[in-house]
């Protein structure tokens, strides 16, 4: 299953290791190169020399961004782990990576498991039979889900747009933020484009990757493809993670080829950046809107370059003051954090951010990943929001839509 | 007054430490001399294979129950510097399967192992293989590290009684009254002679052997044959991969430690251009182009450097015009050959029958001597083989530590600094290797511990682990003077394959030690006393 | 997306272009495929380091050196202002503008250099040798000065191939934002040498990986080296041809809106002539020059 990861154009210059969060906190990881392309080299003498520390690596790609030579050092640690690393993984750890399962089932019954989860006696109960650390608190789950929402709702208008686009949700919109992908919806239909789902749409597969369930992760990534396919459309996110998921490790730690939709799948502030730049779209903006927001780079976006379009459109909308936050990992890395033994590091890794977003003051924080908006609110006592829901809270739907009207049918 | 040794060995190859080590064990006085590092010569400049002997069966039957003998000895005895890979002989496209059946036969007279398999067996096997390959057989070949099992030979020695004196080259030999008693030597480092007087004295020169029988006026004819090989950044294959036809170019490839060596050529040279030899560019281009019909990723796959050996080949006594040439043993009582007593030459063999060849000059130094002890090297392990050499859990510095050092790894700190990140050796495994090995230079170094063998070829690790010969005692000049030399002796080697990434790595390299450590740009050059 | 200036490559020589532009209100963008060779920063900058003073020692670089295309007086004159840039981005730097001064390496030998960054307090980030925390400390600053300013920077993006429109190059496309083009007035490449594989070598020849440039190299391989490490290694003078307003040359042809900045340029040999971080901020401050020039 190795993958092209490039681990032969390693200089050792040893870049990466300034870069890696886990390396500064915690001295049991050996840092990207060692764990990556050093180890490797052993690795294929002997699969003993394979070190059960790699299970730190948060795969927030911050070696592969500073990598000089293209080394895809996350990927050779992430595959490792896979190849190597014989672990069966714990109930808790499947519970955390089946988002979908647990999520499928927690939203049927949120009015009841919400608070419940987020008790005292839960949590120390998570705590120690689970191993969740009971400092954290579980993201609501929404007692309608979005797929359900959509279908019930939204779906059917959505055919009277000239043009069409579909949307990839994820589990975070889908069971616990359906808000977020009703703003897509609303900021879509506004500028003239109609909007279907996947006709089949499973967790993307970042969690069970991270928790050692590739098999799993296989069979939910060949679905989204088949679906991605039979969509004929490009289809939009609002998760950096998952894009990342579908871009890139579906053909590198997976082993699954998608090059041929792989260009089709863009963050929906990409699309909406590079339709406005063109003339397509034309959005307008209330002028009572005022906000002084720190937008905050996810690792994974910035692994894709994407943060730039998330930027342009916040600095679209006249009443935005925007601090750009220096790039810094929030520390929780999907459900890394959420266990009990990573949490101390967890926080460590993401209290140079904290500090940063502390002294930038803003209203609030803008960032494209739920796990670090959930880490941000957590830890830094500050609401976070998506760039999709900003632009939503602030478009003037109304003169948006009139300016978009030769798009419709 | 000059000690009197029972036995003078000149080279320090694995054949001439072999021989200490027998010859110490048998309880004699011995003393050892080498004109520069342990294993310096053919010794380290070889694939490393551990002959199952099935490469000579169809042509040496000799040599390939010599080979298969051997074989399970150093397995037992040597086991922490033997990697039980097993090999493979396949037969390719352009390649007679008929020759396969004659092989199997002849090593099966031989006593070696073969079993001949389908190429999809094979595939599933050693998956680097050209699939289209039209059958293989299986051997038991292995890979032997010529640096441990040297070092190894040296230690067990010395702690019999043994002396080593390396950079001491013979310049005379003591000849009295017919006979030789002993050396006149030269410490190449302070320049100063003496005389190392011995009952018997032990030509294993190697190659160099040539020159030291003419110092006895005696004559002896190698016939070097040069032979280039090249090393790959990684392990390519896991199973020794031969090609199953008479032996010719660049038809082995075996995983070596963590890299892939394939070689090699066979060019004869001149005697007079031994120490001048180098890889060419034309080498290099056929190894890669054969290389590749063998194992297809070879062409992509990024390649370390180029070295080459001059193999001691030896013209049979028999016929002096070297017509016929042997491979095997040749051990020569100079008393019985040409009448000068106390002088022994063994030489001819491969590093595969080092043990054997020591074996056979310390039984003819015995009877010399009128010793009568027998010989127990194929019985007693060298220090750090034996039981529990294999890997165990723990940091990986410490995991490559056991899978270099065999039982000896346990007297290595396992915390501390990594301090070659290619090859996985701590700080400790490092201070070890000065401190027992006797390694006082970064070449040394190299020989006894990997530092700088691996894909940076001494980037990262010469100026760590110069800092640690620093912090052992030399003085900072010699430090650098000592990095230059080093980092020369890499580029050797690194020179005729500067390309890609191999050229990243050596301007980077240059930046570091040249740009940003001024080395080689010191303004006054101030000279050192060490 | 649209700049005016687009520069590939992110170290020393990009940075300094790009700010510099920056600074005179350009909207600039960086594609830098990767962190730079500034994280192994001595501490000090070379100009040159042949002996004597530095404009008498520029007398006896070889024709086609980066300094001769630019003119021996022009790079004095940029090497004057240099001191000023690096305050405006926060560092003293100590050392004379036309002459050396001795530093000691970490290794007791002696190097003539041109200006030296003070290193006071503890260093600011995490480093083991060769890593230079103030070397990474430079980087993540310049790099944060050029985004003050108002440049985008794409870290670890490769640019992988240009569009050329009546002579000139109209947008390049790049690995992250596959059929998404960056287009710009004026480019600039700044790509480095083979490390960082602004040339990439085969065993049959060198060339520049993005735009295809023409490349001035030897073409016999035995030539490209020097028989020890210390020699000199002709290899490190291979580099971009270009005129001596120090645009590229591609397919024999100027390209008038593409520059060549910092060690890709070739004619120069940065250790033997002790001139790479001065080829690098002089020809990034010339072609910035340049640029400012055509854009009024």
């Amino acid at each position: 299953m190795r993958q092209d990861t490039g681990f032969e154009q390693c200089m050792k210059c040893s870049i990466c290791t300034v870069y890696c969060p886990m390396m500064e906190v915690n001295p049991a990881f050996p840092g990207p190169k060692q764990a990556g392309p050093d180890g490797e080299r052993y690795r294929l003498k002997d699969p003993l020399f394979f070190d059960k520390a790699l299970k730190y690596c948060l795969n927030c790609k911050r070696c592969e961004v500073a990598c000089p030579s293209g080394v895809k050092i996350g990927d050779i640690i992430q595959t490792a782990t896979a190849t190597y690393g014989k672990s069966v993984p714990g109930l808790r750890d499947r519970m955390l990576a089946n988002t979908d399962l647990v999520g499928r089932a927690a939203s049927a019954f949120a009015p009841v498991v919400n608070p419940v989860v987020a008790s005292r006696p839960a949590k120390a109960l998570m705590d120690c039979t689970l191993g969740i650390d009971h400092r954290r608190t579980f993201p609501a789950y929404s007692s309608e889900r979005f797929d359900v929402w959509f279908r019930k709702h939204a779906e059917s208008g959505q055919t009277r747009h000239k043009d069409c686009v579909t949307y990839f949700h994820g589990c975070y919109v889908n069971y616990n933020f359906p808000q977020l992908g009703k703003d897509l919806v609303r900021i879509l239909n506004a500028a003239g484009y109609g909007v279907k789902l996947l006709e089949k749409e499973k967790c993307c597969g970042v969690p069970l990757i991270s928790n050692g369930l590739h098999k799993a992760a296989a069979r939910n990534a060949k679905i989204n493809l088949a679906s991605i396919r039979l969509s004929g459309t490009t289809v939009l996110t609002t998760s950096s993670s998952c894009t990342l998921a579908i871009r890139d490790s579906y053909p590198e730690e997976l082993g699954i080829g998608n090059s041929d939709i792989r260009e089709n799948v863009i963050l929906a502030t990409r699309f909406l950046f590079e339709n406005v730049e063109s003339g397509r779209i034309k959005l307008s903006f209330r002028d009572d809107y005022h906000a002084r927001i720190a937008y905050h780079t996810p690792c994974h976006l910035q692994k894709l370059g994407w943060n730039i379009y998330s930027v342009r459109m916040l600095e679209m909308i006249p009443g935005v003051e925007l601090v750009r936050l220096d790039q810094q990992c929030c520390g929780i890395a999907g459900t890394f954090g959420f266990k009990k033994e990573n949490y101390e590091h967890s926080q460590k890794i993401g209290e140079k951010l904290f500090s940063l977003i502390r002294d930038a003051a803003p209203d609030f924080v803008a960032t494209d990943c739920e796990t670090c908006k959930w880490q941000i609110e957590m830890s830094a006592g500050v609401r976070v929001l998506s760039p999709i829901s900003v632009i939503a809270e602030a478009l003037d739907f109304e003169k948006t839509t009139i300016l978009n009207k030769h798009q419709s049918k | 007054m000059t000690k009197e040794y029972d036995v003078l060995i000149i080279g320090g190859g694995a054949t001439g430490v072999g021989t200490a080590r027998d010859c110490a064990r048998r309880g004699l006085r011995t003393a050892l001399v080498e004109r520069g590092d342990f294993a310096e010569g053919a010794t380290g400049r070889n694939h490393g294979l551990l002959h199952s002997g099935a490469r000579y069966a169809v042509t040496d039957r000799e040599s390939a129950r010599e080979c298969i003998r051997e074989n399970m000895i150093l397995r037992k005895m040597a086991s922490h510097c033997i990697d039980e890979l097993d090999g493979l002989f396949v037969t390719l496209e352009e390649d007679d399967l008929q020759y396969q059946k004659q092989f199997i036969e002849a090593c099966r007279s031989a006593g070696i192992r073969a079993d001949a398999m389908d190429p999809e067996e094979a595939l599933r096997l050693e998956p680097s293989l050209n699939p289209g390959i039209k059958g293989a057989v299986r051997v038991p070949d292995g890979y032997i590290d010529p640096f441990r099992l040297t070092t190894a030979n040296v230690m067990d020695a010395r702690d019999h009684g043994a002396e080593f004196f390396t950079y001491t080259e013979v310049v005379s030999l003591i000849r009295e009254s017919g006979r030789i008693n002993g050396a006149v030597v030269r410490d190449r480092r302070s320049g100063e002679k003496r005389e190392i007087r011995s009952r018997v004295t032990v030509n294993a020169a190697g190659i160099w052997g040539q020159g030291i029988a003419a110092l006895a006026g005696i004559s002896l004819t190698m016939f070097p044959a040069k032979g280039t090989l090249l090393v790959f950044g990684h392990r390519v294959n896991n199973m020794v991969i031969n090609r199953c036809r008479k032996p010719s170019n660049a038809d082995i490839l075996v995983p070596g430690d963590s890299i892939s060596i394939i070689g090699t050529t066979s060019d004869r040279i001149p005697y007079d251009s031994l120490d001048k030899v180098a890889p060419t560019a034309s080498e290099v281009d056929l190894l890669i182009q054969e290389g590749s019909r063998l194992v297809p990723s070879l062409s992509e796959t990024r390649i370390l450097r180029a070295y080459c050996g001059v193999r001691p080949l030896v013209a049979d006594d028999s016929d002096p015009t070297g017509r016929s040439i042997s491979r095997g043993i040749v051990c020569l009582d100079h008393s019985q050959r040409d009448g000068l007593d106390g002088l022994v030459t063994i030489t001819g063999g491969k590093l595969m029958t080092y043990r054997l060849m020591a074996q056979k000059a310390t039984d003819v130094v015995c009877s010399k001597l009128g010793v009568d002890v027998p010989c127990t090297t194929a019985e007693v392990p060298l220090p750090g083989s034996g039981p529990g050499d294999g890997l165990k859990d723990g940091r990986m510095s410490h995991k490559a530590a056991m899978s270099r050092l065999g039982t000896l790894a346990g007297r290595i700190p396992e915390e501390g600094e990594m301090l070659c990140e290619c090859e996985h050796i701590s700080e400790g495994e490092v201070d070890y290797a000065v401190r027992e090995f006797g390694a006082g230079t970064l070449s040394e170094l190299r020989r006894r511990s990997r530092i700088g063998m691996g894909t940076c070829q001494g980037e990262y690790c010469a100026l760590r682990a110069a800092l640690r010969l620093k912090a052992a005692g030399k003085s900072e000049a010699f430090v650098r003077k000592d990095i230059m030399d080093f980092l020369d002796e890499r580029w050797k080697g690194v020179r005729p394959v500067a390309w890609g990434e191999a050229l990243r790595e050596a301007q980077f390299s240059s930046w570091l030690y040249e740009g940003v450590y001024g080395l080689g740009r010191d303004v006054p050059e101030k000279e050192d006393e060490e | 997306m649209r700049y005016d200036t687009i520069i590939l490559g992110g170290g020393l020589s990009a940075l300094v272009c790009g700010i510099s532009l920056q600074e005179k209100g350009l909207k600039c963008l960086i594609v830098s495929s990767g962190q730079s060779a500034l994280h192994f920063f001595s501490g000090s900058f070379e100009l040159i380091s042949t002996g004597g003073s530095q404009r008498e020692a520029m007398d006896n670089l070889p024709d086609g050196h980066p300094y001769r295309k630019i003119g021996l007086d022009r790079v004095m004159e940029l090497s004057k202002s240099v001191p000023e840039f690096f305050a405006r981005a926060g560092y003293a730097l100590s050392g004379e503008y036309d002459r050396n001064h001795v530093e000691n390496t970490i290794l007791g030998s002696q190097k003539q250099v041109w200006l030296t960054v003070g290193s006071e307090g503890d260093p600011p980030v995490r480093g083991r040798l060769p890593i230079s925390p103030l070397g990474v400390k430079m980087q993540m600053d310049l790099r944060k000065r050029f985004e003050t300013l108002g440049g985008d920077y794409l870290m670890g993006d490769r640019a992988v191939r240009g569009e050329f429109r009546e002579g000139r190059l109209s947008s390049i496309f790049t690995e992250n934002h596959g059929s998404s083009p960056f287009a710009a007035d004026k480019f600039v490449m700044a790509t480095g040498s083979f490390f960082s594989k602004g040339l990439v070598s085969t065993p049959s020849g060198i060339c520049e990986p993005v735009l295809h440039l023409d490349v001035d190299f030897c073409p016999d391989r035995e030539d490209w080296y020097g028989m020890g490490f210390f020699d000199n290694q002709p290899y490190m003078r291979f580099g971009v041809a270009c005129s001596d307003r120090l645009e590229a040359v591609r397919n024999g042809e100027i390209l008038p809106n593409v520059y060549v900045a910092g060690s890709l340029i070739g004619g120069a040999d940065p250790i033997k002539e002790g001139c790479g971080a001065g080829v690098a901020i002089i020809s990034a401050l010339y072609v910035a020059g340049q640029i400012l020039e055509e854009s009024l």
